[in-house]
């Protein structure tokens, strides 16, 4: 199909959602909503259906034998009795499951991660960035212990530090989230500017 | 039966992958437990389109407010749905299509977020306290020193936001990936001894 | 009325407009700033450098259409630079979208640098389940991957996917993404440190600063941080793009925010000045 009428459509599209800020909520603007979501809600199941289940279900159980990949199946479906009030509670088994699984991963594997992050953090104290470093982890992890009040001047030197470190970090997540944004809004002015009225260069 | 249930569920998968793993046993069975966990999570994926059939039916229904696009929203989605089960994802009008719609409507709508940022720059961001001025600062900074144009002012503005990234904001993210780790960690251990129990929310 | 009062007064459109003239202008006539390129970008390049001729990459796509701005860029500029050296490159998603937003982009490159799909690289499209899938896809990928790409094509029938087993085939773990919970940290959990498999990311900007303390620790032995890790990646890679002529706007964006930023400080200090000198009950 013309890749002219799909960049009419895309920028119609991008002024619709804009008539929200640069004019007020309106119509339009829903009904570019209601595209975006029906689409979005329909291409999870069909890539899920041609990506995941069907060759699953061709391979394993249809061309393998393998019978038993039925129960995860019906395990799964057991989700949707939320829907039916009286039997609501079924749905509780696949949760029950899907918690175990998850929580057996996070006690086997997430120590990996955080003996490698605390390894990382045993810096060398010879040059002044590293005593930098390790002060500012050490009055962070301060500045979050709350088992018991924090009385004495060191220790309180210590949370007022660790405050100043998070909110250094805190300004730098704020510029990196304007960026992004910025970004954004640039992405949509170029398509604008250069592939829909052509009147910047490419 | 409607509490324990999904407890022995959660406990026995628990405990058989911890153990299996830990100890480096029986790896075939924890691939099959693996497997069950994806296929059954899988199947899940139209719980989704249940809900929103379910709200925008109603909605139709009661003449509830755009109740019209409710008819819009359900054409275009099983529309859709059909187009992609019986095509298949790679076919070129379905592949069109989304490339018209999805991706200029899902790059527009965050990108509604920079207006608001712009405007909230100046009637919201102020240096009220010691606290504020400090984020403000580090993020004025980083600003110019992420932009080329922060360099082209003044080269110290690229050292410095290196300074920050590299050094301050990594010693403070280290710190919570300390206490997001363990805090996740005792979670999990309070989950598999069923002290607490999320999935009992479902269905009530 | 003061100046400040009136600014604050303005109707929010006005700060709107000036945000599109400032961000459109520059793309319609670019300035030319230099571009400095960062050591997490370079780190990542080198990486990519560092596969042995022939290598493959294992190239996880984990972003939806909303971040395509700062993500397309990179991956894009990644095939040229894999394709450039003969590397391979086994793409898929973890999140729904990435199969349908990857597959034009890559494809165009493909085919504009004369590789074959299935051959030179592949998309195996959506693949559910996350860290559970992540780590099946170790024990048994063509399992993990369904035994199929995102066309339906059975994976026997791929060249490219012959000997490849398991993702400890491959030479580096790539993973392009912008969701939370980060998905690189769960590569990381379930794979990377798990099997002592070499891995490199690509994020937005807003996600570059939780991900910094895995580059910090040698985890992520590259970062491509937003649009402007996109910018230095296509610099260094010698492939101008989208990203590096965008440098320019985010430039002129970012000395606007900073200027309202000064203006609305200095109003604020202007307007407690006024009420700190004005007669006890004599101000609104």
């Amino acid at each position: 199909m013309s890749a002219t009428l799909q960049t009419w459509l895309s920028a119609f599209f991008t002024i619709a959602i804009y008539t929200l800020v640069l004019y007020k909520d309106n119509k339009v603007f829903r009904f570019a909503e209601t595209v975006m979501i029906g689409i979005t809600a329909a291409n999870g199941i069909v890539l899920t259906y041609h990506n995941y289940i069907r060759p699953v279900v061709a391979v394993d159980i249809i061309q393998q034998g393998k019978y038993l990949q039925l129960i995860p199946i019906l395990i799964g479906l057991l989700m949707y009795t939320r829907f039916v009030r009286s039997i609501a509670w079924v749905s509780r088994i696949p949760m029950g499951f899907w918690v175990g699984v998850g929580a057996a991963y996070i006690l086997t594997r997430n120590p990996g991660v955080f003996i490698s992050q605390i390894t990382a953090s045993f810096l060398a104290l010879n040059k002044l960035n590293n005593v930098v470093f390790v002060v500012g982890v050490i009055s962070v992890v301060v500045y979050f212990y709350f088992t018991v009040p924090i009385r004495s001047a060191p220790m309180k030197g210590m949370t007022t530090l660790g405050k100043a470190f998070l909110l250094v970090s805190f300004g730098a997540t704020f510029a990196s989230t304007v960026m992004s944004r910025i970004s954004l809004l640039l992405g949509r002015l170029q398509f604008l500017l250069q592939d829909w009225l052509r009147i910047a260069g490419v | 039966m409607k509490k324990t249930l999904p407890f022995i569920l959660t406990f026995v998968s628990a405990l058989t992958i911890t153990v299996c793993v830990f100890f480096d046993l029986a790896p075939a069975l924890v691939e099959e437990i693996d497997k069950w966990f994806i296929l059954s999570g899988a199947v899940v994926c139209c719980i989704g389109l249940v809900n929103l059939t379910t709200v925008h039916a109603r909605n139709i229904k009661r003449r509830g407010r755009d109740w019209d696009l409710s008819y819009v929203l359900l054409f275009i989605t099983f529309a859709y749905l059909v187009l992609g089960i019986v095509a298949g994802p790679t076919h070129p009008l379905y592949a069109w299509i989304f490339d018209s719609t999805a991706v200029p409507l899902g790059a527009t709508f965050y990108s509604v977020l920079s207006f608001y940022i712009v405007s909230a720059a100046y009637r919201a961001f102020r240096a009220k306290t010691r606290d504020a001025a400090i984020l403000l600062v580090s993020g004025i900074i980083v600003l110019l020193g992420n932009a080329p144009i922060g360099e082209v002012i003044y080269p110290g503005f690229g050292t410095a936001t290196k300074w920050i990234m590299d050094i301050a904001n990594t010693a403070a993210m280290r710190a919570v990936i300390f206490g997001a780790t363990i805090g996740s960690f005792i979670t999990a251990i309070r989950v598999f001894l069923g002290i607490d129990r999320p999935y009992t929310a479902a269905g009530e | 009325m003061s100046i400040w009062e009136k600014l604050s007064s303005l109707d929010r459109r006005y700060y709107y407009v000036v945000l599109i003239l400032v961000v459109a202008l520059p793309i319609i006539k670019p300035w030319g700033l230099p571009i400095r390129v960062g050591s997490t970008t370079e780190d990542f390049w080198k990486t990519v450098e560092a596969v042995p001729e022939g290598g493959t990459i294992a190239l996880a796509i984990d972003y939806r259409s909303d971040c395509i701005v700062e993500l397309n860029p990179q991956v894009v500029t990644l095939f040229r630079q894999a394709f450039a050296r003969n590397l391979k490159i086994i793409m898929w998603s973890n999140v729904d979208e990435g199969a349908n937003v990857t597959e034009p982009i890559t494809r165009a490159v493909g085919n504009e640098m004369g590789k074959t799909y299935g051959v030179d690289w592949v998309n195996l499209g959506y693949k559910p389940g996350g860290e559970v899938t992540m780590k099946k896809m170790v024990d048994n990928f063509w399992e993990g991957a369904a035994y199929v790409d995102m066309q339906g094509t059975p994976l026997q029938d791929l060249p490219i996917m012959q000997g490849f087993s398991s993702l400890r085939d491959a030479d580096l773990l790539i993973d392009m993404m912008a969701v939370v919970p980060s998905p690189a940290q769960n590569y990381l959990k379930m794979v990377s440190i798990a099997y002592g498999l070499p891995m490199a990311i690509g994020t937005t900007a807003i996600q570059a600063p939780t991900e910094m303390p895995f580059y910090s620790s040698g985890e992520y032995k590259g970062m491509l941080a937003g649009l402007r890790g996109a910018a230095e990646y296509e610099f260094l890679t010698r492939n101008p793009g989208p990203a590096m002529m965008g440098m320019d706007a985010q430039s002129a964006a970012h000395i606007l925010v900073i200027v309202l930023i000064a203006l609305g400080n200095i109003g604020h200090m202007m307007d407690r000045k006024k009420r700190a000198g004005a007669p006890i009950g004599g101000g609104s």
